[in-house]
Order: C-alpha cells, then sequence, then structure tokens
C-alpha cells in the first residue's frame, strides 16, 4: 500500500495568537492505514485533521507553511467543496452536525451537494443507512434520536460522501459507553470491508486501541510519539507527563516491566494482558498475603446521617410513560457519592427532583428534614446545588464577580454577606485573579470553574455535578475531580457526581448508585459494585479495566479497583520470569 | 400514531407551493370579511379541515389554548376604538367609552379573525415538511444558500427550545425567579436565559457553518441535486381552482357589493 498523505514540515497559527497550533509537522500515512491521534487538549490535533479538508486555513484564515499531499497532489489547489470529497470529517457533537429535516434527507446531503443523479443519491442512502442500521428512522428528524443514534446518522452522511480518508475527530466525547461502542464498530467495519483510510482523534485510548494500525502522540503542536500501538504504549511514563492515560492494562504491564526488569509487551486487547499476566502469574496464588494487602487497602469512609431521603419515588413527564420506578435511597451527609448508568438511565432524572426542578409524582423527596413538594426551587437551591454538564448554560454575566452574586442576590442574601462569600469561593476554588475577567474570554476548563464557585456562594450543603469530565482529557478530568473531591473533604460538602466514567466513579467516590431504566440495580462502595460484573453488563456498563484484568487472570478476592491496588496485589507474588 | 395519521392526510399530500397559496388566499380573505359571524363559519370550516386531516381535538385544542388570553385582549382593545353609526343605541358606558352594538361586532369580529390567521397559520406549518419549504423556495429561485439556511433553522427550533429549557433550569437552580407580574422585572429577570440562548446559538451555528462545508455544500451550490422533487398533481390544481373560486367569489361580493362589512349579517338579522 502507497504514501496517500503526506505533511512536509507544516506549521501553521490562527490569527491573533502567539505560538503555533501546528509546528513544523512532516509525517505520512499509508493507504489503508487507521491511524489514533491522542495528545492533551490543545495539541493541534484538530487543527491537523482539518488541515486535511481545508478547513483550516480556508475558514479561519492564520498563517501555513509548508505543504500537504494527497496522493502526490499538493491540496493547497482545492478548495474545501472539493476536500470534503476527498477528506470526510464527522465532528464531536453530533447535533451540532445535522442540517436535514429527516435522517434520509441528513444521508443525501453531501452527495446532493456533489450534483449527483438522484438514483445514484438513492442508492448511496439505502446502502449506507442499512450500514449504520437505521432504516427505520429513515423518515424521522435526526434532532429527535438519541445522541449515539444522532452520530451514528452522521456518521452515515460522511460515509455517503465516499471519501478516501475518513477521519473522525473525537466522535464519541459526548456519547455515553453504549453510543461510543456502538460508533467504533461502525468505524472497524467500515475500515475492514472498505479499506479506507481512517484518522481517528480520541482520548479514550482503552476503547480502540485494539482497532488501529498506529497511534500518533501530539503535544504542543508537535508529533512526540509515531509508531505501532505497542511501541508507543511502552512508553507509558512519558505519555502521562504529556497527559495522555494508556489503558490501565498497559499502565499494569509496564510497572511490572520496570520493577520486575521484564520485558513483556504492550497488550493491545484485554485478552492479551489477561494472556501475558497468567503467563507470568504463580502456580498457586498466596491467598493469606493478598489477603492482608486487601486489608490495607483504602476502605470508603462511612456515613450515617441522611441529608437527602427518596421514598419510593415515581416520577414521570406523560402518565404513559413513567421514567422513575419507585426509587428509595438516601443520601448522607458528608459523603461522595457517584450514580452511574448509559443514558436515559433516570440518572439525571432523579438528581433535578433533589432541588425541586421535578416534583415527585409519586413517594417523596426529603431534603434536610423538607419535603420537595413544598419548597420552591430557589429556596432548595440553599441546600442542594446543582452544576450543569456545559457551563456555557448558566453563564451570562461580562464579569465573573457578577455571575457569582447572582445566586445569593436571587435569595435575597445582604450585599456585605455576599462580598464575603464571593470572596471565601474565589479562594476555594482558585480563581482570585480572575474575578474581574470577562468569562467570555476565559477557556472552558475555567468556566466551568466559574459555573462551580457561582453554586457554591449559595452555600448549598449538597453540590449535584452533572457528568463534569464529558469531552475532556484525562488531565482536565482529574483537574476537575481533583476541585470537587477538594470540596467534599476539606469544606465538608456532600457530593453527588453523575457519570459514565467508571474508573472516575472508582477513584473518587465513597458509594456508587448504578442505574437502569428508572431503577436502582445496584449500590455499595465501589468495590461492592465492581465485583457485580454482570450485573453492570446489564446496564451497558463495566468494571473498571485492571478490575476486569486481574478478575480474568484468576485474582478474584480482594477486588483491585485501581492500578496501585492491582500492583499492590500483585507485589505480594513472586511473579514467573516471562516467557 | 397522530402524527401518521396527519403525514397520510389529503392537505399533507398537496405539493408545498399549493399549501403556501391557501395560507396567501386565507390571509387575503381574512381580511376582506369582516363580520364576525362570516368568520364564525371560516373558522368551523378550519376546523372541520383540522379534523378531517387526522387532528385529535387535543391538538387543536393545544394550538387554541394560548390563543384565548389574546382573543379576550384583541376584542376589549378593539372594541372602544369602533366609530358607532349615527344615533346609534348605547347600551352602556365603561371608563366613559361607549358601548355599542358595532364596538362589539369590530371587537368580535377582530378577535376571530385573529384566532383564524393563527389557526391557518399553525394547519399550513403542521401539514408541512421543512425539506419541502426548501424545495419550493428553490422553484422560486431563491438561492440554495438562503433557502437550506431557512430548512436549517426550522429543524432547528427544536433543539434550541430544549437549550432554552435547560438555561432556565439551570438559572431556577441558582434561585432565579420567572414568576414575576411586573413586565419590567420579568424581562430583567429573563437576561440570564437571553444571553446564554445566544451565546449557544452562535456557537451552534458555527458549527453547523463547519458541518456543512465538510459536507461539501461550497462544491457547486448552484448545480447541486435534489433528491426530493415537488411536483403540481390534479389534486393540487383542483385545490387551487377551488380557493381561487371562492375568493373571486369573496372578493366580487365585498367589494361590488360590499357583503361581509362588519354589520353584514347582524343587519340582515335585525332587517327581517
Amino acid at each position: 500500500m502507497g504514501e496517500l498523505i503526506r505533511f512536509d514540515h507544516v506549521s501553521y497559527t490562527y490569527p491573533g495568537a502567539d505560538d503555533p497550533a501546528v509546528d513544523d509537522v512532516s509525517l505520512s500515512i499509508n493507504e489503508g492505514e487507521i491511524v489514533l491521534i491522542t495528545g492533551p487538549s490543545g495539541a493541534g490535533k484538530t487543527t491537523l485533521c482539518s488541515m486535511l479538508n481545508r478547513i483550516v486555513p480556508e475558514s479561519y484564515g492564520g498563517d501555513i507553511s509548508g505543504k500537504i499531499f494527497i496522493e502526490g497532489a499538493d491540496i493547497s489547489q482545492y478548495t474545501i467543496g472539493q476536500m470534503a470529497f476527498i477528506s470526510g470529517l464527522l465532528f464531536q457533537d453530533p447535533s451540532g452536525q445535522l442540517t436535514s429535516a429527516t435522517v434520509g434527507d441528513e444521508i443525501a446531503f453531501g452527495p446532493e451537494n456533489k450534483g449527483l443523479p438522484v438514483d445514484k443519491i438513492n442508492s448511496l442512502v439505502d446502502e449506507y443507512i442499512g450500514y449504520v442500521n437505521m432504516q427505520k428512522f429513515i423518515k424521522r428528524p435526526p434532532q429527535a434520536l438519541s445522541g449515539g443514534q444522532q452520530q451514528s446518522i452522521v456518521y452515515a452522511s460522511v460515509l455517503a460522501m465516499e471519501p478516501e480518508i475518513y477521519i473522525l475527530d473525537e466522535p464519541t466525547s459526548n456519547l455515553d459507553p453504549l453510543g461510543s461502542d456502538l460508533v467504533f464498530r461502525l468505524m472497524k467495519k467500515v475500515a475492514t470491508d472498505k479499506k479506507k483510510t481512517a484518522i481517528i482523534v480520541e482520548h479514550k485510548l482503552e476503547k480502540i486501541i485494539d482497532m488501529v494500525d498506529r497511534i500518533i502522540i501530539m503535544d504542543k503542536g508537535k508529533i512526540a510519539f509515531n509508531g505501532t500501538p505497542k511501541d508507543v504504549l511502552s512508553h507509558y511514563k512519558e505519555l502521562s507527563q504529556i497527559g495522555v492515560e494508556v489503558p490501565q492494562i498497559d499502565q499494569v504491564i509496564n510497572r511490572i516491566n520496570e520493577e520486575k526488569g521484564y520485558k513483556l509487551p504492550a497488550p493491545i486487547t484485554l485478552s492479551e494482558g489477561v494472556n501475558e499476566l497468567k503467563s507470568i502469574l504463580p502456580e498457586k496464588l498466596p491467598v493469606d498475603a493478598m489477603q492482608a494487602v486487601g486489608r490495607t487497602f483504602k476502605e470508603p469512609r462511612k456515613f450515617d446521617k441522611p441529608i437527602i431521603e427518596v421514598k419510593d419515588l415515581h416520577f414521570y413527564y406523560n402518565p404513559e410513560v413513567e421514567i422513575l420506578h419507585g426509587i428509595n435511597m438516601d443520601i448522607y451527609d458528608g459523603e461522595f457519592l457517584s450514580i452511574v448508568g448509559q443514558n436515559g438511565s433516570g440518572k439525571t432524572t432523579i438528581v433535578k427532583t433533589f432541588n425541586g426542578l421535578h416534583k415527585p409524582t409519586g413517594g417523596s423527596v426529603i431534603v434536610k428534614g423538607v419535603d420537595t413538594k413544598n419548597a420552591t426551587v430557589a429556596k432548595l437551591s440553599r441546600s442542594v446545588g446543582y452544576c450543569f454538564q456545559n457551563p456555557d448554560h448558566q453563564i451570562f454575566s461580562s464579569v465573573v464577580r457578577d455571575e457569582l452574586t447572582y445566586g445569593p442576590k436571587n435569595v435575597g442574601m445582604p450585599q456585605e454577606e455576599i462580598d464575603k462569600i464571593v470572596d471565601e469561593v474565589a479562594k476555594m476554588i482558585g480563581i482570585e485573579d480572575i474575578l474581574d475577567e470577562n468569562p467570555y474570554n476565559l477557556s472552558k476548563g475555567q468556566r466551568q470553574q466559574i459555573a462551580v464557585a457561582a453554586i457554591l456562594t449559595m452555600q448549598p450543603d449538597v453540590i449535584v455535578v452533572d457528568e463534569p469530565t464529558t469531552g475532556q482529557d484525562p488531565r482536565q478530568s482529574h483537574q476537575m475531580m481533583d476541585m470537587v473531591k477538594k470540596l467534599n473533604t476539606d469544606y465538608g460538602k456532600t457530593i453527588v457526581v453523575i457519570t459514565h466514567d467508571m474508573s472516575i466513579a472508582a477513584e473518587y467516590s465513597d458509594r456508587i448508585i448504578t442505574m437502569h431504566n428508572g431503577t436502582i440495580i445496584a449500590q455499595g462502595t465501589p468495590r461492592e459494585v465492581f465485583k457485580e460484573e454482570e450485573m453492570l453488563n446489564s446496564s451497558n456498563l463495566e468494571p473498571p479495566q485492571v478490575t476486569r484484568l486481574l478478575k480474568r487472570a484468576g485474582i478474584t478476592d480482594p477486588v483491585a479497583i485501581d492500578v496501585d491496588e492491582a500492583m499492590q496485589l500483585l507485589s505480594t507474588m513472586d511473579l514467573k520470569k516471562e516467557a | 400514531m397522530e402524527n401518521n395519521k396527519i403525514e397520510k392526510s389529503f392537505i399533507y399530500s398537496l405539493d408545498p407551493r399549493t399549501k403556501m397559496l391557501i395560507l396567501l388566499l386565507m390571509i387575503f380573505i381574512g381580511v376582506m370579511v369582516m363580520d364576525p359571524f362570516c368568520t364564525l363559519i371560516i373558522i368551523f370550516c378550519v376546523y372541520l379541515t383540522y379534523r378531517a386531516n387526522g387532528f385529535s381535538n387535543k391538538q387543536v385544542w393545544k394550538t387554541t389554548k394560548p390563543l384565548l388570553f389574546a382573543f379576550v385582549l384583541f376584542f376589549i382593545l378593539n372594541f372602544p376604538f369602533a366609530t358607532p353609526l349615527p344615533d346609534e343605541e348605547v347600551y352602556f358606558k365603561v371608563l366613559s367609552i361607549p358601548v355599542t352594538m358595532t364596538g362589539i361586532l369590530t371587537g368580535l369580529g377582530n378577535a376571530l379573525r385573529f384566532m383564524m390567521f393563527i389557526w391557518i397559520a399553525d394547519l399550513i406549518t403542521q401539514v408541512t415538511p421543512t425539506g419541502d419549504i426548501v424545495l419550493a423556495l428553490n422553484k422560486a429561485h431563491v438561492p440554495p444558500e438562503a433557502s437550506i439556511a431557512i430548512g436549517i433553522a426550522f429543524s432547528y427550533i427544536p433543539v434550541l427550545k430544549k437549550e432554552i429549557g435547560t438555561i432556565i433550569e439551570a438559572q431556577k437552580s441558582r434561585g432565579a425567579n420567572f414568576e414575576s407580574k411586573n413586565v419590567f422585572k420579568k424581562i430583567k429577570a429573563y437576561i440570564p436565559v437571553i444571553v446564554p440562548g445566544l451565546f449557544i446559538s452562535i456557537m451552534r451555528g458555527r458549527d453547523i457553518a463547519r458541518a456543512i462545508e465538510a459536507r461539501g455544500f461550497t462544491y457547486d451550490p448552484v448545480n447541486r441535486t435534489y433528491r426530493n422533487e415537488i411536483k403540481l398533481r390534479g389534486r393540487d390544481f383542483a385545490v387551487i381552482a377551488f380557493m381561487l373560486i371562492l375568493f373571486c367569489i369573496i372578493a366580487y361580493l365585498s367589494i361590488t357589493k360590499g357583503w361581509f362589512g362588519t354589520r353584514f349579517v347582524y343587519t340582515l338579522m335585525t332587517r327581517s
């Protein structure tokens, strides 16, 4: 297979920016290759991909140098319109890519733009709607579908343009695990069936690593690593310094290699990892020593004073479709709780009953002794603060300080008290320096901090954080979660986090509640919940990869929920020499 | 299920241009017919059209309910400004405004016409898929850049509605109160909804612009294909002919004979 794409010393700087977004990149990609590009946010991944269909620099302006060739032709002579049929681009947020009134029209949009005859367009629509298995939705408006379904439709729309190169820019960051799997499976199918070249930008390496031929790691506009998955993943330490989190199975194998001086290859799939681990485990596991180590594992804190009591809670918008079916649970003062479950399982619906945005249609929710049926949202907002997923849904002031005072003013706090609280909260979150800035000039991460701070100024005891890590790179996710954790440990706030990231839930929570179809199917400590793998699978969730690795290798008791615990368990064993 | 019925209905199957013509002619008829009793008959016909084309009473009520307040307002605001006939009987006075039959008939006529306009516009938009609007605009030689933009705008109304819903919830969670009776306070309370709403709309607009470029819209917009064709069929010509004849009759009677004025039916009734 010959060379298809070549970047020759390409640099690009956005208008008004000081530093180049892409800095002297030379790169070659062969026909039929599947390449993963990853790296921290702002590393230049999206810019690099957008150059392949000339949206950068055509739509943005800016300075570009160097040359890009596709099939030997310098692409600077083509327009975006022409490039669209050579490099098909799929973006992050599916709902921002829908252009048509029906699913069928959506898929036809690209071929129509090319001016193909109607018969040909209809056959392309039929072929690719079948490909993503969405025939029954052909007349439905795409805006009414779920995120995963929407991304499948947009994917089919790109496929129907039959480009030579498919570029998928974080196609799953807004999707739940089920939606992500759907999109990745489709990508794999296209790559195999159509023998096309694919470039994927993605942070979640674990789900995709076994499908790609090559990994390119970008950092600060440059290529830091470029090689086969096995080569690149063996540099896990350098990668973690850059801010790239390698799959947990690779972290374990790499750490064994380091500690024991072994040269085990970096595993690509879970079964490969399991086989490698099994090959070095002793015949007989040191059960007593493992139990002894297990007893030293961090035990979640125990709490017993309920702050929110949910009793036989039912909720519906439409009496024919009940969403919550008799939920019973308590949230304890001071705990860090994660609620997990796939989209549509009722996670967000249930937390909206805590601050009265939803009133129960049956049963009751008692917050600090007050039945939410008898209290306004404004009153409850002083007990339960709710941080929405996207900070842009709430920020409206031109100065950060005004944003923070909005809530307290609404509930009639005296000005003196407000000033004092704003300063305290700014210190708590670490945003004292930006209090006089315009929030719209700040980064998304800073806006997220402001959104949390704006909730904190209401001085709630419970803070609900809705999917705080969606669409963020691993480093940003940890920064956000560390901030939330600090509010819990240092300031005694009760935290409820909604997430589908199981390793985040494992790392930070005292307790996990798993929801499925409007009911609670499991609750307990992370260790207790992750033990129940089959039950989690029934809700399209799975325990962290490291938990599954050890379980499949035969280490089932105690259950390890993170890489450190796994390493502690393995340290009790006399590992065999590698084969 | 209900929407399924509508999609199979006669009026849904018409060409979008026919539907636009119906809308236009009905507006003209509405302008000419000022008599409340005649307007009532037209409203009843619109109701029958709703029902005959798969709309349930519940759906019709959903459109009508928010209109009731405006209906009353129209009635009250209109009748003081109607000039009574010379020597017309004044029933009583409200705040020194004389209440006369002309006033009542004018208020009633205008309020009913207002309702009729909304009903017709609602009926026609509900039975016209947005894709059809784009095609109709293309036939009218609107440039594809504009027609596609209008089509996208229509499909994004529900998306933006959802976004605004989320923003309202987010601000309510910060103690915001949107229930104030004072209009100025109410407008001020909505600033925290309007600003993020605009910001998000602009961001979405940017995303969509990038997405349609990535899907080759700028390849050759003038010569792009449209997969769906619209064509005037027999039933369209029949409906157009019927509407034109109806319009001509009403226009003729109204202009030459002075029929359908505010007191038209009332005078007929009192004369006998």
